[in-house]
């Protein structure tokens, strides 16, 4: 009996060494990649990285026309997806009111699974249906405009799942107070369902404009890779994420570069996410008092 | 100011075009898809899509199977490596950290979760490759695609992982803390068995999202299509040698492509299908709320 | 690239006599460039030239013009002369700018006002996608070329150097291999296609013209450390078949060989292949890559490499420190002087590919590429230029 305690005792001991050890593994490989990051790419970052155009494929300058065109292409995201995620997710809700038929629950649920099923293809797969549909057969050639489009069809059904959750915080007795009232649907979903939703309508969009940031397998056949200042929707133009893969596989000594190029693009990223998130938080402070 | 009435009439118009929108969505990808794929698929056939000895799509051959065989390596190997990571991860942060380490642990995972993925990729050739080739040439391989991959996966694996073994019913918990149990004992014999179905729905979950991966891989699994052989070879996978091949392919070789675009089109959704039909779906859904949000 | 100066803090004062000279010798586009280069520190005439890609008989105008202002001065290093920012004239910022001593110059890039520009119509545009399509289509002239990664970079300077001579004139260059170039012009999709060998039999009888801009070979690089001086054909065949995989067997340290293939589709694959009599399914590689620079940037990351490239492309990227050499073939060195004696044993054209004879901004583009400018910028990519057409 008492080897037997002995025996698990020590084999608890071990399974918890085991775990830490992963734990650090974990921990390490993640400080060694921003440090990576930190040490080579901090250096370069300034005012000038931020404006001045690259030069020498990348090796010298800096991400000028790269960072504005990355804005576009994220801008071009949310003005495409935005208003159609939003719309359909209105569907969404509608279809689960109480007084919606079987039907329209019916087919609300299939949108359901459809759309997890598309928020979950690979972006490459996004890249050749954009490379197919707009800078094919919309003839729009390798632009930010076929670029946009793209990001946006990937950008829909997250958008769409992340707006009906949101919606869905609505609770069912003010809904129910406001049918009783006889509102109109737009008259409750302006008084009811979007104070309740509104920041996490926020907190989906900034997700997903981080997303579309980090994106890269769906522009490289869409927006193409010239590394200069846009000056036209139809201009090819790299974003930051296209601009750091050319710099690690095709430009020779790019490595600093790309280094630079990676800590701005993630530090972006993690700035945006963490914006959302703080700001989330506090709505929910200030709700609460 | 249109009436009421009207304003609810136009927005319910609205909202079913869009819905209808995205539907459509899905229907003209996967139309797209199958139109682009037409040529290959009619002229090839999906029999020398196979069984073609290599891919050299400019000379007549279409052997796309070790390009798939690479993806399945990669993808499986991946999560071979992040499993116990993730576990090993989750384990720490519900029984052995101190809440304020383990909330450090938390914003780490979420940290990572965002890094996007080229930037992994670039990280894997700067370090993981240079590492792998002083053991043997030429470093870009197999073994650093599945290294990469995991890494990638591992954030949403372990707080997926967490949310699962953390669902214990709250009597049982008490029941086990009347008992005595270790923590260690309530995650190994009541928590782990309990989680196993969500946990491997988490697992098709990152299954899906490792096999349609580009960036991470093909800068560093050094792209030469053959099977996989050893961990220390390298291979090519579907998703890089789109990457590597659609800027210039042309006539049926395009087609291919598109071909292997229909190929992770399928085997991503069926393996959403199946992880939804294991419960993962909410779980996932959850697990992404939550670290929008925490 | 010109940099748009705004005026910043007026003078208390009426500005002096000199202040008035100053402003009025930065009134020109290179000459606030210069200035502009001057303030990151000093520089020499020849970096000034090529930060700025002007004449130097024209710079060395301008430069005079500035020291006469007492804008810059000279600063006498051994052999060259370093111009720097006058005294009494200082570097300021952020943002980068000039302190005149009487009013102060901020360097406002384009960036910010384009950026707002292009950020505005993007989000006006909204669900009206393709409408916005239509709108932008007559706005802009455009020169689109794709294909070889070899040309690519000497396409985009001599694209930037085009772009001069026509105001409002975009030129675009996508690489992606010469099959690309050539299914690109022949679908209409360019204006020219790039491609760094000779046009088909086939691709000719689809009234495709070829005109060629430039000579460049393609050599066996391996990294600089290598000890192998030179590689018999029948030993680079060996290598490349498999049957010969260590070093040791050819006269280097022993170690694995990791062999460097180029992916289908890339021209210079083609001609490696043909040169060597190889069938591609033969070649064992441990490495496929896709641009020439990937070439380079894999062989100089590995110790044990070896690869082929366009000649033109390593000697560039060697000039800029990447560690690598170049193997001679058939006992010829491999370099930009052997093609341009014409005895380098595997030379190519670089054309740009067009469907029908040239017209248009596309031939005055390929006239561009082989005048007296068109050839400096050719030869300053290390590739051997042609002399203009009879």
């Amino acid at each position: 009996m008492r080897e037997l305690a002995m025996g698990r005792r020590a084999m608890e001991r071990a399974v918890a060494a085991v775990a830490w050890a992963g734990t650090l593994l974990v921990v390490a490989a993640f400080g060694a990649l921003l440090g990576e990051l930190l040490v080579r790419g901090a250096g370069e970052l300034s005012w000038r990285y931020l404006v001045e155009a690259p030069r020498d494929a990348g090796r010298s300058g800096g991400v000028g026309g790269i960072v504005v065109a990355t804005g576009v292409l994220v801008a071009l995201a949310l003005a495409g997806a935005v208003p159609l995620a939003l719309l359909a997710a209105l569907f969404l809700d509608e279809a689960g009111a109480a007084q919606a038929g079987r039907a329209r629950r019916r087919l609300a649920a299939a949108l359901r699974r459809v759309l997890d099923v598309v928020g979950s293809v690979p972006s490459i797969v996004f890249g050749l249906f954009g490379n197919a549909l707009f800078c094919r057969a919309f003839g729009w050639g390798e632009s930010l405009l076929a670029g946009g489009a793209t990001l946006a069809c990937m950008m829909v059904p997250l958008l769409t799942i992340a707006f009906d959750e949101a919606l869905q915080r609505a609770p069912a007795a003010e809904r129910a107070a406001a049918a009783a009232c006889a509102f109109s649907r737009a008259a409750t979903l302006r008084h009811v369902v979007l104070p309740h939703a509104w920041p996490l309508l926020l907190a989906g969009a900034v997700l997903a404009v981080a997303r579309a940031l980090a994106e890269t397998a769906a522009l490289l056949f869409t927006s193409g890779y010239v590394d200069r200042m846009p000056t036209s929707l139809l201009d090819s133009a790299r974003s930051l994420s296209v601009h750091v893969w050319d710099l690690a596989l095709n430009v020779a000594g790019g490595e600093a570069r790309a280094c630079s190029a990676a800590l701005l693009l993630l530090l972006l990223v993690v700035a945006i996410e963490a914006a959302a998130r703080g700001a989330l938080a506090w709505l929910r402070r200030r709700a609460g008092r | 100011m249109p009436s009421p009435r009207r304003l609810d009439r136009a927005l319910q118009l609205a909202s079913a075009a869009a819905a209808a929108a995205a539907l459509l969505l899905l229907l003209g990808l996967a139309a797209f898809l199958l139109r682009e794929s037409a040529p290959a698929l009619r002229e090839v056939g999906l029999v020398r899509l196979v069984g073609d000895r290599g891919w050299h799509p400019t000379r007549g051959a279409f052997g796309m199977a070790p390009l798939v065989a690479a993806s399945g390596a990669v993808a499986l190997g991946a999560l071979t490596l992040a499993l116990p990571l993730a576990l090993a991860v989750a384990f720490v942060r519900l029984a052995y950290a101190p809440p304020r380490l383990a909330a450090l642990l938390r914003a780490l995972l979420q940290l990572l979760a965002a890094v996007p993925s080229v930037v992994l990729g670039f990280f894997g050739l700067v370090t993981v490759v240079p590492l792998l080739l002083a053991i043997e040439p030429p470093g870009a391989s197999l073994l650093a695609g599945m290294v990469v991959l995991a890494l990638m996966v591992l954030p949403t694996l372990a707080l997926l992982i967490e949310g699962a073994l953390a669902g214990l019913p709250s009597g049982e918990r008490a029941a086990a803390a009347a008992l005595g149990l270790a923590r260690t004992t309530v995650l190994l014999h009541l928590a782990l068995p309990r989680a196993r179905g969500a946990i491997g729905a988490a697992l098709l979950v990152a299954l899906g999202r490792a096999l349609g991966e580009t960036m991470a891989v093909v800068l560093v699994t050094g792209n030469v299509v053959q099977w996989p052989s050893a961990l220390l070879a390298p291979v090519r996978t579907l998703t890089a040698n789109l990457a590597l091949e659609l800027p210039y392919a042309s006539g049926l070789h395009r087609s291919a492509l598109f071909v292997a675009g229909l190929l992770l089109l399928g085997a991503t959704a069926a393996l959403l299908l199946i992880a939804s039909r294991c419960g993962a779906r909410e779980r996932w859904r959850g697990a992404r709320e939550e670290s929008a949000r925490a | 690239m010109a940099k748009r100066a705004v005026k910043r803090a007026a003078p208390s004062r009426a500005p002096s006599r000199g202040c008035v000279d100053k402003l009025k010798a930065l009134a020109e586009a290179t000459r606030l460039e210069v200035l502009h280069e001057l303030v990151d520190g000093e520089k020499s005439v020849s970096e000034l030239q090529a930060a700025l890609g002007v004449d130097q008989s024209l710079l060395s105008h301008h430069l005079a013009v500035l020291r006469e202002a007492q804008l810059v001065a000279t600063t006498r290093a051994r052999r060259s002369i370093r111009y720097r920012l006058a005294d009494g004239v200082a570097a300021a910022g952020p943002p980068p700018g000039i302190n005149l001593g009487c009013c102060q110059l901020s360097f406002m890039p384009p960036a910010l006002q384009k950026a707002a520009r292009l950020l505005l119509l993007a989000l006006s545009f909204g669900v009206l996608l393709p409408l916005a399509a239509c709108g932008g289509t007559a706005e802009q002239q455009k020169l689109t070329l794709a294909g070889s990664s070899t040309i690519a970079p000497l396409a985009a300077e001599l694209g930037k150097a085009f772009e001069e001579r026509h105001g409002g004139l975009r030129v675009e260059v996508q690489a992606g291999g010469s099959s690309r170039g050539v299914a690109d012009a022949r679908e209409g999709r360019v204006d020219l296609g790039m491609a760094s060998r000779a046009l088909k039999e086939e691709e000719r009888a689809a009234g495709l013209v070829g005109t060629p801009i430039a000579l460049d070979g393609i050599a066996l690089i391996v990294h600089a450390d290598n000890r192998v001086a030179e590689l018999s054909e029948a030993q680079i065949v060996a290598i490349y078949r498999g049957d010969v995989r260590d070093w040791s067997a050819v006269g280097g340290r022993a170690a694995p060989i990791t062999v460097v293939n180029k992916a289908e589709g890339r021209s210079t694959l083609e001609l490696f292949l043909a040169h060597f009599a190889l069938r591609a399914e033969e070649v064992r590689a441990d490495v496929v890559i896709g641009d020439n620079l990937q070439g380079v940037k894999t062989v100089a990351g590995n110790r044990d490499a070896i690869g082929y490239v366009s000649i033109g492309t390593a000697e560039v990227e060697r000039s800029h420190g990447s560690p690598i050499r170049l193997l001679p073939l058939r006992g010829v060195e491999a370099s930009t002087a052997s093609v341009r004696a014409g005895t380098f044993p595997l030379q190519r054209p670089l054309l740009l590919v067009t469907r029908g004879a040239p017209s248009g901004l596309a031939a005055e583009f390929l006239e561009f590429a082989r005048s007296p400018h068109g050839r400096t910028l050719v030869e300053a990519q290390a590739f051997v230029a042609l002399a203009a057409s009879p």
